[in-house]
């Protein structure tokens, strides 16, 4: 009890609370602004932590990892452009709810939605870290290999009538992953020569582009052949969640938090993997998923219950065995160990306090975050006050001002708009974009893990189909395919049926 | 043009680059070294290989379905057949064109000045924008007010130019 007692004062410091009150705004404002990233953003504030004492320190990183990782969800329902790779599935149905006079209650439902899965990872975390560490160990490159499969037949609802249509999208997303240098051999890969594009395709940089771009060019489109758009001033109403709402979709709430937290255990899976699949699940479970990608509620809560979830999961492998699942958690252990925490099973024995600090500092960014965000809501909504010809304007300047600062090249500038204006082309003809976010995501990971896997078994295929974690996603993934695949036979014999 | 002929010409499209994407793939890049028996060029061939055999489904399937097929989800901007080509080339010119412009500008004379530039020839040419206030006050918050916010606040690094570099 003294450990936790010690560490829920230290963290609840005025100090304490200003630096993490700061690094959810920081952590906000990068989340909120297509290019700009939460890693970004903790890269940006780590060297403000040398200064500081070890509590406001943590605080100060844990508070921008989740402010970062949250902010992402407003300019998904706003704009229609994810802040962050994690909330390209909140796209799918929070834009449309934007466009239908709902986006208080969208982003008001997200905020709630995102602090909900953080805290139930948390939970998880608190009460199973030892015992759920050695799963996170369990799974080697066969099997992560085997669940980014599995991640990639989220295709199949991302791609509702046209499966076809979804895997080309997905399949040109993982070939935009091999450009530049290989992961394995550290080959160049069709980069012709050119040593800028040796840093290949940022996912970042490809996803504004993509959602961006396209959003941009209709908008202009409109404008010009109608004239300047009146906004309707019902579109800023602001309108939050109600209780009854959030108990009616508590099972969504409870299912989606449980899986964001089980995929943030993998190292090299996360948020955007967790969305992905909760949004597939949620509407593949969902008695009307006609209702999805209309504006449905649940297409909002789903994804952004489980990118937030896989903060927790993601933590776990961090504190109990040191080692990060993602660059975002990378620079969160850097910050312990320069103020001298050593993250490992040790920490666990030889300061506890601290360990508390970290349970009690992401449970307060969590609700700081939460409240910061729901007291915001009326100003974010503001943003549909301005004309949309205007509006694509400033969206192009952040476009620029993201693209660019990434990596600090004009290259990524380039591709961005390249990309975009590929996307623009590709949704004219009907294919999908999201698929291809999702190909982006998944594709390097899953050529790494099954090099990987066949390096580690020195080219014995069998590594694979041994491993009865890998067999049960195989078994998933054909399981997904096919009964998308009856559905659809079935759908267009009911049709066929009622029109004869 | 009827979907149908539309698949067909997007299914050829994608064949061709699915060939052309096999060929550049297996004449740079290795296949494999060492005992390794999956390389940095065989996970691109696949896939060049795969892409090429969707792309040929979606050729065959438009010859063999009747009935048109629906729209996919994630389709965030489905836009009306009747929709004006003309609007069309005039927004994706004012795109394209601004965004290599402001991309050169910004490398030439930096952040500031070229947001200033860009964002007003913009509103005003491109958009025929006439209002003084919105002229002014618009380049003036998105270029000095990013700059302020993103660049000395936060530290987030915006370029500088290479020709001039006021800021």
């Amino acid at each position: 009890m003294e450990p936790f007692l010690t560490a829920l004062a230290a963290s609840t410091t005025p100090h304490t609370l200003y630096a993490m009150l700061l690094g959810s705004l920081v952590g906000i404002v990068f989340g909120a602004i297509p290019g700009l990233t939460y890693t970004m953003a903790l890269a940006l504030v780590m060297p403000f932590t040398f200064g500081m004492a070890q509590v406001p320190a943590i605080g100060l990183l844990l508070a921008t990892y989740i402010g970062g990782m949250t902010g992402g969800c407003i300019s998904a329902i706003l704009i229609g452009i994810p802040g962050t790779p994690s909330t390209a599935a909140t796209v799918i149905d929070g834009y449309p709810m934007a466009r239908k006079g709902q986006a208080s209650l969208a982003c008001g439902t997200a905020i709630v939605a995102s602090a909900f899965g953080g805290l139930f990872s948390l939970i998880i975390m608190v009460l199973s870290v030892k015992v759920i560490s050695r799963v996170a160990i369990a799974f080697g490159p066969a099997e992560i290999f085997a669940l980014v499969v599995f991640g990639l037949s989220t295709i199949c609802g991302l791609s509702e009538r046209s499966l076809v249509r979804g895997l080309i999208a997905g399949v040109i997303g993982i070939m935009a992953t091999f450009v530049g240098q290989d992961p394995i051999d550290g080959v160049p890969r069709l980069t012709f020569g050119s040593t800028t594009m040796l840093q290949g395709i940022d996912i970042v940089v490809a996803m504004v582009g993509l959602f961006a771009i396209p959003q941009v060019i209709n908008t202009l489109r409109e404008y010009y052949h109608g004239g300047a758009a009146k906004v309707d001033p019902q579109s800023v109403k602001v309108e939050l969640p109600s209780l009854r709402l959030l108990w009616k979709n508590f099972s969504v709430m409870v299912r989606t938090s449980a899986l964001g937290t089980v995929v943030g255990l993998v190292p090299g899976a996360h948020g955007p993997v967790a969305a992905f699949l909760a949004y597939d699940h949620v509407k593949r479970f969902a008695k009307d998923p006609e209702q999805f990608g209309k504006g449905d509620i649940r297409g909002v809560i789903a994804p952004e219950c489980a990118n937030h979830a896989v903060t927790g999961g993601a933590m776990i492998p961090m504190l109990s065995l040191g080692f990060p699942g993602d660059p975002a958690t990378a620079i969160i252990l850097g910050g312990l160990l320069i103020h001298g925490l050593q993250p490992g099973p040790l920490l666990f024995s030889e300061h506890p306090d601290i360990i508390y600090t970290i349970y009690i500092e992401i449970m307060i960014g969590y609700l700081m975050v939460c409240l910061i965000q729901l007291y915001g809501v009326q100003l974010f909504v503001r943003t549909l006050m301005v004309p949309p010809h205007l509006l694509a304007v400033g969206i192009m300047v952040m476009c620029i001002v993201g693209s660019y600062a990434i990596r600090n090249s004009f290259l990524d500038v380039y591709v961005m708009l390249g990309i975009g204006l590929l996307g623009y082309v590709l949704q004219r003809v009907h294919i999908p974009v999201t698929p291809i976010v999702l190909g982006l995501v998944l594709g390097g990971t899953m050529e790494r893990e099954f090099r990987t896997a066949l390096l580690m078994s020195e080219g014995d295929p069998s590594v694979f189909y041994t491993s009865p974690t890998a067999m049960m996603f195989f078994a998933l993934t054909i399981l997904v395919f096919a009964a998308h695949i009856i559905g659809q036979r079935r759908g267009a014999k009911k049709a066929r049926r009622q029109v004869a | 043009m009827s979907e149908h002929v539309r698949d067909r010409i997007v299914g050829t499209v994608l064949v061709a680059f699915a060939v052309v994407w096999c060929i550049v793939v297996r004449t740079t890049v290795p296949t494999a070294y060492g005992d390794a028996i999956v390389g940095p060029g065989d996970a691109p061939l696949w896939l060049g290989m795969v892409l090429g055999l969707l792309a040929l489904l979606l050729v065959g399937r438009s010859f063999t379905e009747k009935a048109a097929p629906a729209i996919d989800a994630g389709e965030a901007i489905a836009l009306p057949d009747a929709a004006d080509r003309a609007s069309e080339w005039k927004a994706i010119g004012a795109v394209a064109g601004s965004l290599i412009v402001y991309a050169l500008f910004m490398e030439w004379f930096g952040f500031v000045v070229a947001t200033f530039v860009i964002v007003f020839a913009l509103l005003r040419y491109g958009l025929g924008v006439r209002s003084t206030r919105v002229l002014l006050g618009m380049p003036l918050i998105m270029s000095f007010g990013i700059f302020y916010v993103f660049g000395l606040l936060m530290g987030v690094y915006l370029p500088h130019g290479t020709v001039i570099s006021p800021f």
